[in-house]
């Protein structure tokens, strides 16, 4: 019986929720020989990356300098191998839900239009079991993101390796959704109803003016006796300590929200942007980014590109926008490990590659105001990244062997990587 | 002689005794006979052969045509009317109406989905098929309606309720108020349609289920008739075999699905005339093949108010091509010798009748056969020709008066005559008034009115004498009383009120109030030769018919590429999932749509001297080329619903019943490397549908997609899908609820198609004598589908997830003595990976899809991998209309989660599901004499850097990204042109509709009720 129960034991642990946050790394450790890419756009091709303390120390060309690499405690040659930041995966569910079909495990849409208040960071599940196998084609940081009503909630950025959601946090409440609303429903074809959407959408406009317009005002007193929750969660987007995440896809709905939301001079992001390419100056004279709907995505209108969504960075990147790229829509928390190869399809349509690397890093960074600690491989920022045996955004070649996550070393094993193993021993026997 | 008359006019007598009904009900009052002629002369009569009789007479009496000819010696008692300049035609005759049938409405019973029919009584199994239901029984005859029809001009209508699949008979009026609609044929037609109406039976919910539903019923009723010893009565098969001999018609909803009902028709060996959407003109040539006679709506679309440019991304260029293609379709049509009627349903006003036939008219459509597809072509249709359809002596007294010739703008539709009755439509003013008068109020106001416009539409200004300013003026007309109404220039109404004083119109006076006193007013008509607008119609030049595309929308095309060209591709690197592996700088020659040879250097003086001088050479430095790629699980190119969801067992139903060619996804797939796909049924049941195996030939009709020569296929699923777990808490009454059930359903059906089998070989082992004693089996689709499979002659692709089921439907297949053919999802195929390569079954799967519900939590993307180790036939399909289009890199995800080779990998989206679904004799690999399914990349097509530059089918070039690039300027062009039509129409002031979004919901394996 007993031994029954080790052996129970030993198979469990084959089957663990998640992996283990990696332990603190007290030793300095040099990666040396990797190609890195370094998320700025351009590349070392022989690299030495010095990490000490959880931050990037150094960053060289091997080919230049002679260091003394005895200063560090654990040395990685990685030649033939290539270096990139952590991908980060913006506007994503990640941890919000395990299993879509399942509402028990659906944590990321709330009662309500205007939910500024709700906020996703402690509903973020950090031992998902889907985040393991996202982490393991290389991307390491994600915005955990509310969806739903009109205003949403606000979203956090988390590393991708904590043992709750509090060690996970990067940045919190980085910014308050807002989903703009429809001026036309798909699918319908009643006159009437159409009539009634477009007068809908007139009062949701005005409704959410009126929102903001209170909001506003309420922000002016430092502090009320008798609280709103929601306002209260609107100050830093008024402060411009929060972004406004905008999330709209139509040029008519962008313009309409660009102009409603120009007097309160807020950060705003575009979130999704298909026809951002239709009002570029729009966006490029405020410098409005755009974290852009899935590329790879059928195109909206029947008559598009067939293309359209593949040469979407490429066309939005020419305008002069900042673009990064994310993936929300159907099987996404699971789908967010592909979010490489969406910069991959970028490249081959027209997109140069660092400026692909960058749509998943410095830009995303940027755009989520976390450049300063993540985002490219230089010095003083965190040390987030990871190595793959090839070209990351080739699914040929993204083989990811390292990652650090704050310079420690993740765990790059996963449930499904246990159940191959598992499964594999069972046909050699 | 005298004797002889005596009995000819006896005969005569006896003969119209029919028509000339004596009177059934007792008189109120005395009897009032009218026994007068009534003559109508120097008209312009339309005859038969469609010239016009100018200045003929037509004599009627009662409700029949006496004569037609200049000259008639009329008999003393006849009402003489004199038309002349006017047209005589005969009454339109509307074949596809629901006049004075009560509407049927669907009643919600229950929030749970209702599995039997609620009809009590001896019917048919389903709701939606009522074939015992007639017309004549529920008819309550609707004089308003009857009024809007005799204003459109028709005189005769066939009538039937419009609810249900199978709908029973109609019956044809005559729009007759007096008679309150007299009946001239009972039950004239019988119906059936597309449409499932009021029946809330979940039954069929997709239109694949119509049509097996339609086939089943026709099947029984067959068996019914020609089985006499049977013992349960059934009023709805005995009235489909009752009725069998009247014309049969079927209303349908698009140009697609009236060649789904002709099918039918063939198989069932019935004539259908079928009633359209007025889109025929997509498939005008499959459409003339099947030898259908159709009726045609006008109801063209309105334009769409296009003043926002951004909006306007939203109206695709078919919507727009549509708009714009409208009013050819009759010219189309006619051209194509298909015989058709015109039907005003569907119209949103009946003012657009004359417009619309003008409009087409003016496109080039034949006036001749305008009328006609009003009049003798309905009414050979329903066989009354001999009545009605054209003005002949004895044919009934239905007939139109009208202004001028008919479907001019001009044309003005005077009197309709029905049963020999005068209805008057509009009224003409016997005096022309229009012209230019001084008019003086009082003898000191002097004024200047100017009256124009149509005779039955004036209009009319005023204005202070020598001055510009006009203002409106109403001038009333009623016989020679003329009332004018006008405000004067310190804004008081003025109203006049007195006579014309003659017909001329060169005098009126009259009085006015003014200032409490009645004061003198007096009218002089000063351009007695008033411009009257011209009365003929303008013969102006038919517009110039816009091009068609196949499909008629963006990327369409315009002309098809020829068939059988030799080409030779030179110096490609060829994956030919052969023993060869991938090869490099190899040469790959084919012709006529086959493979002749891969080879290095082909030198074609020496090999192939018959093809050398008209082979082309492309050369393929670079590039890479393959096989096509196959998708063994899609479901694009589906028209209303990829799930019959109305049933557990539904192996009745096939898709290949509604491939729909004109889904743009086929296109975009085409341009991701796919050449074959199979189209499967969704997965709401544990036995779903057939399926159909197409190449995405783009641009042909749905039955020239399908490839030639195919195994059957059918879907079958397990699982939540299945137990409707994820379909909400009302969805908890169909039998399985549960993976035991689910078990007991495949048991439970192929015992039945056992038993099914047993029975039909009993009965055939039978002597002719000892048949005739028995009772034949009832042939049973569903049944005959499941016992092909028992046969090994229809294969299973199984949608499936875990492991338990998987096992489950191997032991079923086993114990009934046949194999499954295909897992597919199958994600937990990796756990029975031994099991399944014992049984011989292949995995059709994802490359890395998880996590969307549980039964998927154990799903891992090294799935496939190992499979493909532990020897089961491995393929990675799409199941999604997205990654349908870049299955290319879903293969290498083969390699990247678990290893698989390059070479083995690419063969998880082409060799492989070829073998899944028989057809690697021809397709998945590079071979000499497999077909030419090609397809070249830019880059080695497991990249993420591979883009298709050229897909070819058959050796047809289907896509060319160079080509595409064209194409989409075309369409950018087409779409500006067609929008500036629209804002030219916008900018007139006439109607317009707003734009709404385009989306087309995609399918998936669980997309349910899209009917």
């Amino acid at each position: 019986m007993r031994i029954f129960l080790i052996l129970m034991l030993f198979v469990l642990s084959e089957n663990i929720t998640s992996q283990t946050p990696a332990s603190k790394q007290n030793k300095s450790i040099l990666l040396i020989d990797a190609k890195v890419h370094v998320g700025n756009g351009t590349v070392i091709p022989r690299a030495a990356i010095g990490i000490e303390n959880g931050k990037i120390k150094m960053v060289l060309d091997a080919f230049d300098i002679r260091m003394d690499s005895t200063a560090y405690d654990t040395i990685i040659h990685l030649k033939g191998k290539e270096i990139y930041p952590g991908f980060i995966a913006p506007n994503s569910r990640l941890g919000l839900v395990e299993v879509d079909a399942l509402r028990a495990t659906r944590d990321f849409d709330d009662v309500g239009l205007f939910n500024p208040h709700v906020r996703s960071i402690t509903a973020y599940n950090a031992e998902s079991k889907i985040t393991s196998t996202v982490r393991t084609n290389g991307v390491l940081l994600a915005q955990i993101t509310p969806k739903g009503g009109l205003i949403s909630g606000s979203s956090s950025i988390v590393n991708l390796d904590a043992w709750n959601w509090e060690d996970a946090i990067l940045k919190e409440d980085d910014g308050i959704h807002l989903n703009w609303p429809n001026s036309l429903n798909p699918r319908e074809t009643d006159k009437k109803k159409i009539e009634e959407l477009k007068k809908n959408y007139q009062e949701k406009l005005s409704n959410l003016s009126q929102f903001l317009e209170e909001a506003l005002a309420y922000q002016k007193l430092d502090f009320h006796l008798e609280k709103n929750i929601r306002y209260e969660s609107m100050r830093a987007v008024f402060n411009q300590e929060a972004n406004i995440y905008v999330h709209v896809d139509d040029a008519n709905e962008i313009t309409d929200a660009i102009y409603l939301l120009d007097k309160y001079k807020l950060n705003v992001v575009i979130v999704g942007g298909y026809e951002a390419w239709l009002v570029p100056e729009l966006l490029s004279d405020r410098k409005i980014p755009v974290l852009l709907t899935r590329v790879h995505s059928l195109p909206k209108n029947e008559d598009d590109d067939i293309h359209l969504s593949y040469k979407l960075p490429m066309i939005l990147e020419k305008a002069g926008l900042l673009v990064a790229l994310q993936n929300s829509g159907s099987m996404e928390a699971m789908g967010t490990r592909n979010l490489p190869f969406y910069a991959g399809t970028a490249v081959a349509y027209g997109l140069e590659y660092e400026k692909a690397i960058a749509m998943l890093t410095l830009n995303t960074a940027k755009i989520l105001g976390v450049d300063k600690q993540v985002g490219s491989i230089e010095v003083g920022k965190n040390a987030t990244l990871f190595v793959s045996e090839g070209d990351a955004l080739d699914m040929r070649t993204n083989k990811i062997i390292f990652a650090f996550i704050n310079g420690k070393k993740i765990d790059l094993d996963n449930p499904q990587k246990q159940l191959y193993r598992k499964y594999s021993k069972k046909y050699e026997n | 002689m005298r004797k002889l008359k005596l009995l000819l006019l006896y005969f005569i007598a006896f003969s119209f005794g029919t028509l000339y009904s004596q009177e059934w009900k007792p008189v109120n009052g005395t009897k009032n006979v009218s026994n007068h002629y009534t003559l109508f002369k120097n008209a312009n009569i339309y005859q038969a052969d469609g010239t016009y009789l100018s200045d003929g007479q037509l004599l009627i009496r009662k409700n029949k045509i006496e004569a037609i000819s200049k000259t008639i010696e009329a008999p003393k008692n006849t009402i003489v009317v004199d038309l002349q300049g006017k047209f005589i035609y005969p009454s339109f005759i509307e074949l596809h109406a629901d006049f004075s049938i009560p509407k049927v409405k669907a009643e919600s019973r229950s929030s749970k989905p209702q599995i039997e029919s609620s009809k009590i009584g001896p019917y048919y199994w389903n709701e939606a098929v009522k074939p015992e239901v007639n017309a004549f029984e529920i008819l309550q005859y609707d004089q308003k309606a009857a009024e809007k029809y005799r204003k459109m001009g028709f005189g005769t209508i066939l009538t039937h309720q419009k609810d249900g699949i199978i709908r029973g008979t109609s019956s044809l009026l005559n729009l007759d108020d007096q008679e309150k609609g007299r009946v001239i044929k009972e039950k004239a037609s019988f119906h059936y349609s597309f449409y499932k109406g009021s029946s809330q039976q979940s039954y069929p919910s997709s239109l694949m289920g119509i049509i097996a539903l339609i086939k089943q019923t026709l099947y029984d009723a067959k068996w019914y008739e020609e089985n006499p010893l049977k013992t349960d009565f059934n009023a709805s098969l005995k009235a489909i075999n009752d009725y069998k001999g009247l014309p049969q018609f079927f209303d349908v909803e698009s140009e697609l699905s009236i060649l789904r009902a002709a099918k039918i028709g063939k198989e069932f060996n019935i004539p259908f005339i079928i009633k359209g959407n007025g889109e025929e003109y997509k498939r005008i040539k499959e459409i003339q093949k099947t030898g259908v006679r159709l009726i045609v709506p006008i109801n063209f679309p309105i334009a769409y108010d296009v003043s926002d440019p951004f909006l306007n991304r939203q109206l695709p260029l078919s919507k727009l091509k549509e708009w714009e293609m409208a009013a050819f379709n009759l010219r189309l049509l006619a051209q194509a010798y298909i015989p058709f009627t015109i039907t005003s349903q569907d119209l949103e006003s009946e003012k657009d009748f004359y417009s619309n036939i003008t409009k087409t008219i003016e496109n080039g459509f034949n006036r001749k056969k305008a009328i006609e597809s009003l009049t003798s072509i309905p009414a050979s249709f329903i066989g009354i020709e001999k009545e009605l359809g054209s003005l002949e002596k004895n044919k009934l007294a239905n007939f139109l008066i009208f202004s001028d010739t008919v479907f001019t703008a001009k044309s003005i539709l005077l009197e309709n005559w029905v049963d020999g009755k005068q209805n008057i439509i509009n009224e003409l003013p016997e005096i022309d008034i229009r012209g230019v008068y001084s008019l003086n109020i009082n003898k000191t106001l002097q004024y200047d009115i100017e009256i124009k416009g149509e005779l039955n539409h004036l209009k009319s200004t005023i204005a202070l004498k020598n001055e510009t300013e006009k203002k409106k003026l109403n001038v009333k007309l009623q016989g020679n009383r003329v009332n004018l109404y006008f405000q004067n220039d310190k804004n008081e109404s003025m109203e006049l009120i007195g006579s014309v004083n003659d017909r001329e119109s060169r005098i009126w006076f009259g009085k006015a109030l003014i200032e409490n006193e009645w004061v003198s007013w007096g009218a002089i008509r000063k351009k007695l030769d008033f411009e009257k607008q011209s009365d003929s119609a303008k013969v102006k030049e038919p517009r110039i018919m816009p091009t068609i595309n196949f499909p008629n929308m963006a990327y369409g095309t315009d002309s098809f590429p020829k068939a059988g060209k030799a080409l030779l591709f030179r110096n490609a690197t060829i994956w030919t999932n052969e023993k060869d592996g991938i090869v490099k700088n190899y040469d790959l020659l084919i012709n006529e749509g086959k493979i002749l040879m891969l080879g290095y250097k082909i030198n074609m003086e020496v090999m192939f001297p018959k093809l050398a001088n008209k082979v082309q050479e492309i050369d393929l430095k670079g590039k890479h080329l393959t096989s096509g790629i196959i998708d063994e699980h899609s479901h694009i190119a589906i028209s209303r619903g990829v799930n019959e969801s109305g049933q557990a067992v539904t192996a009745e139903v096939s898709i290949g019943d509604v491939v729909n060619s004109d889904d743009i996804n086929i296109y975009r797939q085409l341009a991701g490397g796919v050449t074959t796909s199979q189209l499967l049924h969704g997965s709401a049941n544990p036995i779903g549908g057939q399926s159909a195996i197409i190449k995405l030939r783009w641009g042909k009709s749905p039955e020239d997609m399908k490839v030639a020569g195919v195994d059957g296929f059918i879907k079958f699923a397990l699982g939540e899908n299945v137990k409707q777990s994820n379909w909400g808490d009302h969805n908890t009454v169909r039998f399985p609820q549960t993976r035991m059930g689910v078990e007991q359903v495949f048991y439970d059906a192929f015992y039945r198609a056992k038993e099914y089998k047993a029975d039909w070989q009993l009965y055939n082992a039978k002597s002719a004598k000892d048949k005739k004693k028995a009772i034949a089996p009832r042939y049973d689709l569903e049944l005959n589908t499941l016992a092909e499979i028992l046969d090994s002659n229809r294969f299973i692709t199984c949608h499936s997830y875990i492991q338990s089921e998987i096992n489950m439907l191997m032991h079923v297949a086993d114990s009934m003595k046949f194999r499954v053919n295909t897992f597919t999802h199958i994600l937990e195929g990796y756990k029975v990976a031994d099991k399944m390569k014992k049984h011989g079954v292949a995995a059709s799967t994802f490359s890395d899809w998880w996590a969307y519900k549980f039964e998927v939590n154990d799903a891992i993307p090294y799935n496939g991998a190992i499979l493909h180790k532990q020897g089961v036939l491995t393929g990675f399909n799409s199941d999604d209309a997205e990654m349908g289009r870049r299955l290319n890199q879903e293969a290498a995800k083969a390699v990247k989660y678990g290893g698989v080779s390059e070479v083995e990998a690419w063969k998880f989206v082409t060799l492989n599901p070829a073998k899944m679904l028989h057809l690697d004799d021809r397709l998945g690999s590079i071979k000499a004499g497999k077909v030419a399914d090609l397809v070249i990349w830019s880059h080695n097509p497991l990249s993420i850097y591979a883009i298709a530059e050229q897909v070819y089918i058959d050796g047809i070039l289907y896509f060319d990204l160079q080509k595409s690039k064209e194409l989409e300027v075309r369409d950018l062009k087409e779409r500006e042109r067609i929008i500036d039509l629209m804002l030219l129409e916008n900018k007139k002031g006439k109607p317009k509709q707003e734009i709404s979004k385009e989306e087309k919901l995609l399918y998936e394996c669980e997309t349910l009720n899209d009917l």
